[in-house]
Formats: structure tokens, sequence, C-alpha cells
């Protein structure tokens, strides 16, 4: 069974600065992975993605990557 | 009846500074942000210094009509605490700003929302396939003696001789 990462490690606050466990989400070409491949609670999902796109503008992680 | 009390949130202000910026300058620009928020009301609780950073793609940043392309900044925040009005009256002045090449302001929580570095390593996101196959690997040219007496004198070898010999019989 798929464990919830922010959940073993206690993460209540998923931070958009965080940028090195953003990066464990995201697809070689800086996609966000599915719900089905992170293993994440729908929860945390939704707090992940609102990360990942406030650390894309920011311009701390790319929008695409080749 | 009695006046509503406003409750105090706690936001989080972070900024790209312009890479043109002269080092010494740039601790100089953080408390003048900063003197625009406590002016307004806000109160700083948490902050952390700018630092040297390459952006993961080129920002477009216009300055007096003329398009600038920003390829490395100083990113900083900090947070502040205060009512609602204060992110009326600090949004006007930041976006006059020039030297911010990018700002955010977002809600957060007053603890440290940055994980500790080290985590447990249990899970992975993606499993890659890996196919192995045994084999035996020889060195040397005396191990290729050893392999080959190893071989049983009974066995069985595929040869276009056998096979011809079969289909005479």
């Amino acid at each position: 069974m798929k464990q919830d990462f922010f959940a073993t490690n206690n993460i209540k606050f998923i931070d958009y600065k965080d940028i090195e466990i953003l990066k464990k989400f995201l697809a070689p070409n800086a996609r966000m992975l599915a719900r089905k491949r992170t293993g994440l609670s729908a929860s945390n999902q939704r707090d992940l993605s609102v990360a990942v796109k406030r650390a894309r503008f920011m311009a701390l992680l790319p929008f695409v990557a080749k | 009846m009695d006046k509503i009390d406003i409750e105090k949130r706690v936001y989080e202000f972070s900024y790209l500074l312009v890479p043109t910026m002269a080092e010494e300058d740039v601790a100089g620009k953080v408390s003048q942000l900063k003197k625009i928020f406590t002016d307004s009301g806000a109160e700083i609780i948490a902050d952390e210094a700018p630092e040297y950073i390459g952006l993961a793609y080129t920002i477009i940043h216009k300055v007096d009509n003329k398009n600038v392309r920003v390829n490395s900044a100083y990113f900083g925040w900090f947070k502040f605490m205060g009512e609602v009005d204060v992110l009326e009256k600090v949004k006007m002045k930041l976006d006059r700003d020039n030297d911010l090449v990018r700002h955010l302001l977002i809600k957060t929580v007053a603890e440290n929302t940055m994980a500790p570095k080290k985590l447990s390593q249990k899970r992975e996101v993606r499993k890659r396939f890996t196919t192995t196959t045994p084999t035996q690997t020889v060195e040397t040219a005396e191990a290729v003696d050893t392999v080959v007496e190893v071989m049983p004198e009974d066995a069985v070898i595929d040869s276009p001789e056998l096979v011809e010999d079969e289909v005479k019989e």
C-alpha cells in the first residue's frame, strides 16, 4: 500500500519554498504527477498542487522542462 | 451595537529583487519593504534574508516601458501579522516598485513551515523496472579452463553434424 509522504513525515503545511520536496512529485518534464502515482491523500494532493503553482509563479520551479 | 473585532491573520510576503542591485544595497531595500508593511499596521513575525538564486525560467520585467529579461534574482520572504486591510494598502505601493521583479502575498501559519532536511526515504514515487539476468563472468584464461572442465562429457551439444546423422538414421 502506498503511503502519504507528508503524513509519514508529519508535515502539516506544504511550503512552496521547499522545492526539494516538491520536485519529488514532478515528472521529468516538470508536470505534476497524478495522485495514483504520488500516493498522497486527496487533501495533501490539493495542497501540493497549490504549492507547486506558487513555486512556478516565483520561478523556483519551471512550468515546463524539455 | 458593538464594533466587530477584525481578526488578525498571518500572511507571507515573498519577493524577487532585480539582479542588477548591488549586494550591499539589498539589506537596505528589504528594510524599506518591511517599513511599507509596518507603516500600514502589520507586525513582522519571521523573515529570511534574500538569497541570490538562478530562476527556473526567464522572466520579462518591464522597467520604464522597456522589457528586461531576468534570469537570476534575490529571493527572500517574511511573514507578518495584520488585518485584511493591510494588504490593500501595501499592494498599490508594491506594484509601483521597479526593484521588485515579482512578489507573492499569501495566507500562511505562524509556525515554521519549512520541513527539516532529514526525512524518511520510505517511499518512491516512480518505480523503474530493471531486468537482471544471472551471468557467469570469466576474467582470466585459467578461469576459462575451470569452467570448461565443469561441463559434463555427456552434455548434448547442438551442432549441424549431429542433426545430419539423425536424419540419415
